[in-house]
């Protein structure tokens, strides 16, 4: 068990160690393509491998240039995987080679590069970012229009938008950065010369991209880019140093929503707050408007990758919300859209920004005019929300209402004024408008101002109208409706929002409350994944790893639309044999389970996964990993959201669970120990209280010479000899049983060598008498820490060896020397010998040396507790020949103070 | 018979080790009284008015060292401790208890009644003598002079108060924590390492082969005894 321990804790620290060794990432970085990045990578290379570094080809663009092609010969290379899609052969860098091939350094060409859809992840920086950590150096190249915030900066210059982006956060993941920088002049030259591309395709790079003005342009990005990173680095290390006017006191926030406009926001304020070396939060402030939710995950994660720390608030009034949650974060400066409103809105109500203005006057407001024409979208967003039909029973409703209303004024006719009649026709209109369907309150009101019209307002029973006050009131009408439909539909938005929401908290409530109870892996799996299934209407899987080398196996299986499982929640543990997991969606697993990652589908690694996988691990451990059917397009912000609180809730209770069972493992063994105890306790005390009365009175019939003949005290004297022996026996079997059973618990305390030389020499006084037995102590003092009781039984059983072994007047020798930090004491022993395959046996339980006269009695055990008494002390013993003598030595650590 | 015959209360609940002990002792002329519990013990200590206890540790009626601390609450009565087990720790902690010495079984009878004789005689004489003597050592108090077959030899004032209060005790068995705090003070009780060092001085100045030493003698896991 001990043994156990110390495995599992050399694995923790290998761990470790293994986490700390990340790998560099160090990056070529130029402003356009054939500034000679690529080239300077190889070069570099070339002279690590003379160094004798072990470096790598992962991946390299050859593009086609012979110079390229020429430096990648003598640099070893891992062949790309050939990846097959739709018919076309795509290479991809083959990572798991790479992992496998452990270089020192691997050289992957384009940083930004999107893989083929079958890969395992989206973006090639994404499998470099694994292979760092891995612990394997990276040389890599990139553009500057490939960096995220710079996106539409570079579509401003150059008019080309550019679809592979990498996150701004890899660049400051980047430990070391060379700018590779060429003249302008030059860059033409080498493209018209065909160095940069083929000949064919040069005319339409010229014609995008390589003009001479966008080229500057870009250097200019590339190298400002650089020299930002560059005093970041400088940053960094003033704050290391702890400076404290260093100190970062600018905060930008950036308003989002669910617009595509918002992503501008957000790009800007990335440049913002990196120029200005500060940090940023992204805040949406969740209104119930009919946001695009879609969008504004994307938004979302848009701003998290460029670094953003993203906060959600909930409020009606946003203007309030951003102040609020400035003024608490200490923000500086808030980056909000401008909007067009339409002349309506305008009186309506304010625009965030200029109520921004006017209220924050603590903050620098920075509103982002908004040019194209994105209001249109919104619109069609509402539309798209509005488009569920109302059912038709609310126009039946409203229909029938309206019938009846009419036929009672038609009838009552006399007794109401026209006001009276218009005002019980409006009823079935509020009635339909505070279900809060636009489409059904308009129809039934344009039905009530036709039926108003034709039976009531003069002339009747025509559509026509004299009085042109009564037009007024139609408009009213519609007024009205619209008004309330409108009201009615936002407060229901709201009540669902709110509604969904409580849902939500009331589902991880009771999951929480319920599985805190709960003492057993099992049970939190069979209350979580109902719950989850149900809640999301999605086939659930829970998938188990007991230990790290283990392979995961399917646990559980929940189908909400099965009707077994609804009945009984122990079935989702049963016929999980019968489910078939194809070995791709276990390699994502795999993945999922190693890297502590989420995985699989509605994510960015292996999105063409059936499933998406979210690891279940809590610090250290990954428990086992949920699998959830879904598709790509499913996975929103919300969901996200509740299956995170889901499985962290899951998470704490699975190490909580583990951990009592290791304490209760604990207790059952201290348990265990204590018997035992009791019961060496009691057997030595049952054992020795007999033999005690056996030897006690037998040796009082010797001590009175009178009552026995010669003869009669030859026996006793061999019933005291076998008493005596069978004692020493005992000893040994309750000692070595104890010794090897369970580990032997120390009494330390400070011990002279000279007390238990002497106290093991009395032992035996009158047998050393017929021996030349003589005691050495090299040292002024031979004072040590050790368990001297112990320390004492190992001499003394020494010591009985010797003299078992050795004849009349040969020397015994009990020595004691310092030797560094630790002690040797030994036992010499003359005039013997023992065969060099018995010494390696010596030790060894019940081992007795043959060709031995019967007349040396032993039990074989004294070495073996000797043994096991010097390793508990963390010293060795051993036994050796020197000339005619046979020497048993053993050493423990002196542990002075 | 002249002698007034010493009376012994043996409390031991094993039928075997009583026998054994009431025919032995009986022998050297002691006057016994045998019982099996720490109660009868107590009765009989009022009623038989012993001069010495043999006591075993492990009694049906629980911890025999909870016994010890009964006694020395009322009485200075010499405790010996008759124990089975080979525990230092059990033996130890009676000792610091009050108990004045041990035997562990099996026990030979000799060793046994040299224990008990032992015992009785460091009573007889406990009046404060101020020249103290054992064997052919002399420690004189009052004049704070030592002397080795009368031969003054020099001890430092550390080592007197150590040999001092071994030979106030001869005969005894004394645990390091009873030795420190006696000589040392009540601060030093667990530091084993000085009393380890000062009784390698000792030895080399009292013992003929301090090596095998015959008047200061270890008593492993638990102290020392003298003489």
């Amino acid at each position: 068990m001990n043994e156990d321990v110390l495995e599992t804790s050399d694995l923790v620290l290998q761990e470790i160690k293994n986490r700390r060794e990340k790998g560099e990432l160090t990056l070529f970085f130029g402003a356009l393509a054939g500034v000679g990045k690529t080239y300077t990578m190889l070069r570099n290379a070339k002279e690590l491998l003379k160094s004798g570094t072990h470096v790598c080809i992962g991946y390299v663009e050859m593009h086609g240039r012979a110079e390229t092609e020429r430096l990648t010969q003598g640099i070893p290379s891992i062949a790309p995987k050939k990846i097959v899609y739709r018919g076309s052969s795509l290479y991809e860098l083959d990572i798991d080679a790479i992992l496998e091939a452990k270089p020192d350094v691997v050289l992957i060409d384009e940083l930004a590069h999107s893989n083929a859809p079958t890969s395992r992840h989206q973006k090639r920086y994404q499998d470099v970012l694994e292979i760092l950590d891995n612990g394997i150096d990276v040389y890599s190249t990139m553009n500057v229009q490939h960096l995220e915030s710079l996106n539409d900066l570079v579509l401003q210059i150059t008019g080309v938008k550019v679809t592979e982006t990498v996150p701004d956060s890899i660049l400051e993941r980047v430990d070391k950065i060379q700018i590779i920088d060429i003249p302008p002049e030059k860059l033409v030259e080498r493209l018209k010369e065909g160095k940069i591309y083929k000949l064919q395709s040069v005319e339409k790079a010229l014609m995008n991209f390589f003009k001479l003005g966008n080229i500057n342009a870009l250097r200019e990005i590339a190298l400002k880019q650089a020299a930002g990173r560059v005093s970041k680095d400088v940053y960094d290390q003033y704050k290391e140093n702890k400076l404290e006017r260093w100190e970062a006191v600018e905060k930008v926030m950036v308003c989002i929503d669910g617009s595509e406009f918002s992503a501008n926001l957000i790009r800007y304020a990335k440049r913002l707050s990196s120029q200005m070396n500060a940090e940023w939060i992204a805040l949406y402030v969740d209104d119930f408007s009919t946001n695009n939710r879609e969008k504004l995950a994307k938004n979302i994660r848009l701003a998290e990758e460029l670094g953003a720390e993203v906060n959600t608030v909930s409020g009606q009034d946003v203007g309030e919300e951003i102040l609020k949650h400035a003024r608490a974060r200490f923000v500086t400066h808030i980056v909000v859209a401008k909007r067009k409103k339409n002349f309506l809105g305008k009186f309506w109500r304010m625009d965030i920004a200029d109520e921004l203005l006017n209220a924050g006057d603590e903050f620098c407001i920075i509103s982002y005019i908004n040019k194209t024409q994105e209001q249109k979208l919104e619109e069609h967003d509402l539309d798209e929300h509005t488009k569920e039909e109302a059912p038709l029973w609310h126009y039946l409703f409203g229909l029938g209402l309206l019938g009846i209303i009419t036929f009672g004024c038609i009838v009552f006719r006399n007794h109401l004024e026209l006001l009276n009649v218009a005002l019980l026709i409006l009823i079935p209109v509020l009635i339909v408008a505070s279900r809060g369907d636009m489409k059904t309150s308009m129809v039934i009101t344009f039905v009530g101002v036709g039926l108003f019209n034709y039976f009531f307002v003069p002339p009747v029973y025509t559509f026509v109208v004299s009085d042109i006050s009564h037009l007024w009131s139609f408009f009213i009408f519609f007024i009205v409706a619209y008004l309330i439909s409108s009201q009615a539909k936002k407060l229901k938005l709201i009540g669902e929002v709110i509604r969904e929401r409580e849902k939500r908290v009331r589902r991880l409530y009771k999951l929480s409350r319920r599985v805190t109870a709960v003492s057993e892996m099992k049970q939190v799996i069979k209350i979580a994944m109902p719950l989850i299934a149900e809640s999301l209407g999605k086939e659930t899987f829970f998938f188990l790893r007991k230990h790290v080398d283990e392979m995961p196996k399917l646990y559980a299986h929940y189908d909400p639309k099965s009707p077994l499982s609804s009945k009984k929640y122990d079935a989702m543990f049963e016929k999980l044999e019968a489910i078939f997991i194809s070995s791709s969606e276990k390699a994502v697993l795999d993945w999922c389970l190693d890297n502590g990652k989420i995985a699989g589908a509605g994510t960015d690694t292996f999105l063409a996964s059936d499933m998406l996988y979210i690891p279940i691990q809590s610090r250290e451990v990954v428990y086992g990993a949920l699998g959830l059917k879904i598709k790509q397009d499913e996975m929103t912000t919300e969901l996200k959201m509740f299956l995170d609180s889901v499985t962290s809730v899951m998470a704490v209770s699975f190490e909580r669970i583990s951990l009592s069972e290791k304490n209760s493992k604990n207790a059952i063994t201290l348990a265990r120990e204590e018997l035992k105890n009791a019961l060496y306790g009691s057997i030595s005390h049952d054992l020795r209280t007999p033999l005690a009365s056996i030897l006690g009175m037998v040796s009082m019939l010797k001590t009175d010479e009178t009552w026995l003949d010669e003869k009669k005290r030859v026996i006793i004297s061999q019933v005291i000899f076998s008493a005596k022996k069978m004692e020493r026996l005992m000893n040994n079997l309750l000692d070595s049983a104890r010794f090897e059973s369970h580990k032997v618990v120390l009494k330390k305390d400070w011990c002279d060598i000279a007390d238990i030389f002497s106290q093991a020499a009395r032992e035996f006084e009158d047998i050393l008498k017929e021996r030349n037995f003589s005691i050495k102590i090299e040292e002024e003092s031979g004072i040590f820490k050790a368990d001297c009781v112990l320390i004492e039984r190992v001499v003394v059983n020494l010591l009985e060896n010797a003299i078992k072994y050795s004849q009349h007047g040969s020397a015994i020798t009990l020595g004691f020397q310092k030797e560094g930090a630790r002690c040797n004491i030994f036992v010499l022993n003359e005039d013997s010998h023992i065969s060099e395959e018995d010494l390696k046996m010596v030790f060894e339980k019940f081992f007795r040396i043959k060709g031995i006269s019967d007349d040396i009695n032993g039990s074989g055990l004294g070495l073996f507790i000797c043994k096991k008494i010097v390793e508990a002390h963390g010293g060795t013993i051993w036994a050796r020949n020197v000339e005619n003598s046979v020497i048993f030595e053993f050493n423990v650590p002196i542990e002075e103070e | 018979m002249s002698q007034p015959k010493y009376k012994i209360l043996i409390v031991e609940d094993d039928k075997q080790i009583q026998k054994l002990l009431e025919v032995s002792l009986e022998e050297h002329a002691f006057l016994l009284k045998v019982c099996g519990t720490q109660k009868e013990g107590i009765s009989h200590m009022v009623q038989f008015n012993p001069d010495l206890i043999l006591l075993d540790l492990g009694l049906p009626d629980g911890d025999g060292k909870l016994f010890v601390g009964k006694i020395r609450e009322f009485s200075n009565i010499p405790i010996i401790i008759v124990s089975a087990r080979n525990g230092e720790q059990e033996i130890v902690d009676s000792l610091n208890l009050g108990a004045d010495d041990y035997v562990v079984k099996p026990f030979f009878t000799g060793e046994l009644v040299a224990r008990i004789n032992s015992a009785l005689r460091h009573v007889a004489k406990k009046e404060s003598n101020p020249l103290l003597k054992v064997e052919g050592l002399e420690l004189d108090l009052e004049k704070r002079e030592f002397r080795l077959e009368d031969v003054p030899l020099h001890l430092t004032p550390l080592e007197f108060s150590l040999l001092k209060f071994f030979m106030q005790n001869s005969g005894k068995a004394l645990t390091h924590a009873q030795i420190l705090k006696n000589v040392w003070g009540v601060g030093y009780q667990s530091d084993t390492k000085i009393l380890r060092v000062f009784v390698n001085q000792l030895r080399k100045k009292i013992e003929i082969d301090p090596n095998r030493p015959t008047l200061l003698i270890t008593i492993s896991g638990v102290g020392y005894r003298f003489g």
